[in-house]
């Protein structure tokens, strides 16, 4: 084992949330090492040329190395778990940056009632709304009091939108769902689509209120935190998956890790895999034990541990960290370690085709599509339903690259063959004729929210290892009956605005596809560390840090108690905002302990 | 020697342990260059088909995406070349895939099979849900599905082989491993299952018609001509986001141009990035 100098704080890769802690603390004077997986990249020349959808999309270039450490899924405790053996549901990245760099970008705030999520639904409801076996809960932090950080990192970064509430006062064009902003986006929203504004012009004509969706992607050039000015986005289309060749995509890569790097008190160790978080007698971490690219095991010491990986490898380092003192893996003394694990829906309830139009799909990206969010959380009436929960709804047709958007394109009646399953057939001349209006079809795509429930959860897989043997991570999640009554709902809404946009042909899927691992559902899979109240429903406090250990501090979408149908990662760095402000407030480097709440 | 279409091809699916970040001085390495001519039909020289298998597979695509000189497809976007190069220079996993078993297999009916050493039992009707859970490689794949499939096609039209049928014929037999449902194919394919063989088929020769040029297919940009894509461009304005009667002729990555200045030396336009990375690259 080698052993490296003693260190402040040492990060579990060297993805946002990470960059975030190792810019604040350097410029506190502390020391800070990220020991990260995969390997170093800039925008310059990494991503300068790197528009080719085989390797990144298809081959999953920046994704997370799954030929040596995947996860295995099971829909129920009934059922054997099998491993996911390629990607499908969701794309964790690697490399320096991590997900930031490869993210879509849309950057949504959670609502205000996703946060006092239980007690809100418990007053207006009553108990009888909540479905069986959920055990959703309260954060332990409100909207109000991440405000002034969702603030502070959107304008540290860079970020276009319309806003739609300044303190109270609902603004035109934005979100009017929104929780009250301080001040305003610090830039206007990126450019509309052709395919946004024809949902936009639908949705409107039917009472809802359609907007650009919010992005931290800059809409023009800005003078980031770093001082350095950067581009707009300019539309290229290779953007979800890919590095951003003119840095307009903030990540980690834009502003923090740049500058925590300046100042000579952050190191990035690249190519090390972390394997485990060494307590002493106390339960205290002392640091990461991690492999290194010499193929020698390491120890890296450090005052305070981030646990700062993807969601799931935090829940597992923390489950795989046994000893002593944690026999059960750090944060488990209770059983909470694994707890509300949950997954986002992410589904296409309506495809329209639209012949002899076209839409410049492949240009833009995610976020300059148009949404609407009144059927998101608890922004309508959930009387009378059947169901909690709630998601938005978006005009899905920016950056289509073709070799994973040819096949599922709606087909007018008797346009070729059908599968013994009574899909198309994607082949034959029927495939090719279908593919001619590749540029002619907008899906309506829904993401909206995963409650938690009891029987949903992250476990060790008992027979599947990794590439070092140790066990995988098990995934054990299926959706209930409130998913499929809250999504065949809002995906009504959906076909009916479509009937507005008049397609030439169109798909409908008016129910949830069952939950599997093959499709695409986003990479917001939350929880299985949450943050709490107390030790007897919850891994950590609100500050992140573990209850029985609280130098190991755990970041990310992990500590969610239950999952808003938004994208997460605004929530994710406000959090992470949150905590450094009250280590720096309250000295915590003096003497790492517990926060005071 | 870096960026010819050479060193290109042999990229695909190749994603781990690349070289390291170039120092800023190097200018980047590993990415094909602009000027560089897309690749021309490689024929008869195949590397990991042997004639019968390209014959098959080429007739295979040619039903998958039909077409002729006024209207290519398939054949002529030169999908095989890009298969067979693909096969040649690596497994040819579709993606990155872990490996290690044991492995699924599905069970019929309520009652599950008694256990055994190595397998995983599941619902057949469930095992859609867990995606790709073969124990083969790609390599393994093709060369016996390819060698099943003309089986299946001697067995069902007396001894024929598939280029000889109709293609109503040659149609019906792809149908069948696609769906996968009649007892022949199942007992000709064991223990690989037809319907991964397909699939596995199917997307490279999406792939092969879809992907950049630079990767061997794409001849001409076919497949993107076909559906209107202008393939990897720099930049679009706001104001032709919104254009309906917008077009440019596609380019293929290797005619991209380079992001900083015309030449690799010259180093003027990494000023800016030099003073945000004091460090360097750090890997």
């Amino acid at each position: 084992m080698i052993e490296h100098p003693e260190v402040d704080v040492v990060t579990v890769g060297a993805g946002w949330t990470a960059g975030i802690a190792a810019q604040q603390l350097t410029a506190q004077g502390l020391t800070v090492v990220s020991i990260e997986k995969g390997r170093a990249q800039w925008t310059w020349p990494d991503f300068a040329h790197n528009h080719d959808e085989l390797r990144f999309t298809a081959r999953h270039e920046l994704m997370h190395e799954i030929e040596r450490e995947t996860w295995t899924w099971r829909p129920n405790d009934r059922m054997p778990s099998l491993p996911m053996r390629q990607y499908g549901a969701f794309h964790p990245g690697s490399n320096v940056g991590g997900a930031g760099v490869h993210w879509s970008a849309v950057m949504w705030r959670f609502l205000p009632t996703d946060f006092d999520y239980l007690s809100h639904h418990t007053e207006r409801y009553g108990r009888d709304l909540l479905p069986d076996g959920h055990s959703n809960q309260d954060w332990p932090v409100g909207y109000d009091e991440l405000e002034p950080h969702f603030t502070q990192f959107e304008v540290d970064t860079g970020m276009s939108g319309q806003t739609g509430n300044l303190n109270g006062e609902i603004l035109e064009g934005g979100n009017p769902y929104e929780g009250p902003r301080s001040r305003p986006y610090p830039l206007p929203p990126l450019a509309p689509t052709r395919a946004g504004l024809r949902f936009a012009e639908a949705a409107e004509a039917l009472g809802y209120t359609p907007f650009v969706q919010p992005s931290s992607i800059l809409s023009e050039g800005y003078t980031d935190m770093s001082g350095e000015p950067r581009a707009g986005c300019v539309y290229c289309g290779f953007c979800t998956r890919y590095g951003c060749h003119v840095d307009a995509k903030s990540s980690a890569l834009t502003a923090h890790i740049p500058m925590a790097l300046d100042t000579g008190r952050y190191e990035i160790r690249t190519r090390c895999y972390v394997t485990r978080i060494p307590v002493d007698d106390t339960g205290l971490a002392t640091g990461i034990e991690y492999l290194g690219p010499d193929g020698r095991e390491h120890f890296q010491p450090a005052r305070t541990v981030l646990v700062s990986g993807y969601t799931m490898s935090n829940v597992r380092l923390l489950m795989l960290s046994t000893s002593d003192a944690h026999p059960d893996g750090i944060g488990n003394a209770r059983g909470q370690l694994g707890r509300n694990a949950t997954h986002q829906i992410w589904q296409q309830p309506t495809i329209g085709r639209f012949d002899g139009e076209r839409f410049n799909t492949y240009m833009g990206n995610t976020s300059t599509s148009h949404a609407i969010y009144d059927f998101a959380g608890d922004v309508f009436d959930h009387s009378g339903l059947g169901f909690i929960g709630g998601g938005q709804l978006f005009a899905d047709a920016g950056e289509r690259l073709p070799i994973g958007t040819v096949e599922g394109i709606p087909t007018a009646q008797g346009e070729g063959a059908e599968t013994a399953d009574g899909e198309p057939r994607e082949w034959g001349q029927a495939f090719k004729d279908r593919i001619r209006h590749w540029d002619s079809y907008i899906p309506i795509t829904m993401q909206a929210e995963s409650p938690a429930y009891e029987f949903n959860r992250f476990d060790l897989d008992p027979t599947y290892t990794d590439f070092l043997g140790r066990p995988l991570l098990r995934i054990t999640f299926d959706w209930t009956d409130n998913e499929r009554r809250m999504y065949a709902f809002i995906a009504e809404r959906a076909m009916e605005i479509m009937d507005r946009m008049q397609p030439t042909a169109r798909v409908d899927n008016p129910e949830i596809e069952p939950y599997n691992v093959v499709d695409y559902q986003s990479t917001h899979i939350q929880g299985g560390a949450i943050m709490g109240t107390d030790p007897s429903n919850s891994v950590t406090n609100r500050y992140g840090q573990v209850w029985d250990a609280p130098n190991v501090v755990v970041t990310g979408a992990a500590l969610f108690p239950q999952n808003p149908g938004a994208n997460p990662t605004a929530t994710v760095n406000a959090l992470m905002y949150h905590t450094l402000e009250a280590m720096r407030e309250q000295n915590y480097f003096r003497a790492p302990g517990e926060l005071l709440s | 020697m870096t960026g010819t279409l050479a060193t290109a091809a042999v990229v695909p699916g190749c994603t781990t342990d690349r070289a390291t970040v170039p120092g800023p001085q190097e200018g980047p390495s590993a990415v094909p260059q602009p000027g560089v001519q897309v690749p021309e039909a490689t024929g008869a020289a195949t590397r990991f088909l042997n004639p019968d298998q390209y014959e098959l597979l080429e007739a295979m695509a040619a039903r998958l995406i039909p077409g002729d000189e006024d209207d290519p497809g398939a054949v002529q976007a030169g999908v095989v070349d890009y298969i067979d190069r693909l096969l040649a220079t690596h497994e040819g996993y579709p993606q990155r895939t872990y490996t290690m078993g044991p492995f699924a297999r599905g069970y019929e009916g309520d009652e599950e099979p008694p256990a055994e050493p190595g397998i995983v039992w599941v619902p057949a009707d469930e095992l859609d849900r867990y995606g790709w859970q073969a124990g083969q490689t790609p390599r393994e794949l093709y060369r016996m599905g390819l060698a099943r499939f003309q089986e299946l096609v001697a067995a069902r039209h007396g001894g024929a082989s598939f280029v000889e049928l109709s293609e109503d014929e040659q149609d019906a037999l792809i149908e069948a491993i696609e769906d996968d449902e009649d007892d022949d194919v199942g007992e000709i394919f064991d223990p690989i299952p037809a319907g991964t063989f397909f699939e596995l088929v199917h997307k490279h020769v999406v792939e092969g018609f879809l992907a950049d040029p630079m990767y061997g297919g794409n001849r001409d940009m076919i497949g993107w001509r076909l559906i209107g894509f202008p393939g990897a461009q720099r930049a679009y304005s706001p104001e032709e986001m919104v254009d309906p009667d917008f077009s440019r002729p596609p380019q293929s990555l290797a005619m991209l141009p380079m992001l900083h200045g015309a030449h690799r030396g010259d180093t003027t336009a990494l000023g800016s990035v030099r003073r945000r990375h004091p460090n360097g690259p750090i890997d």
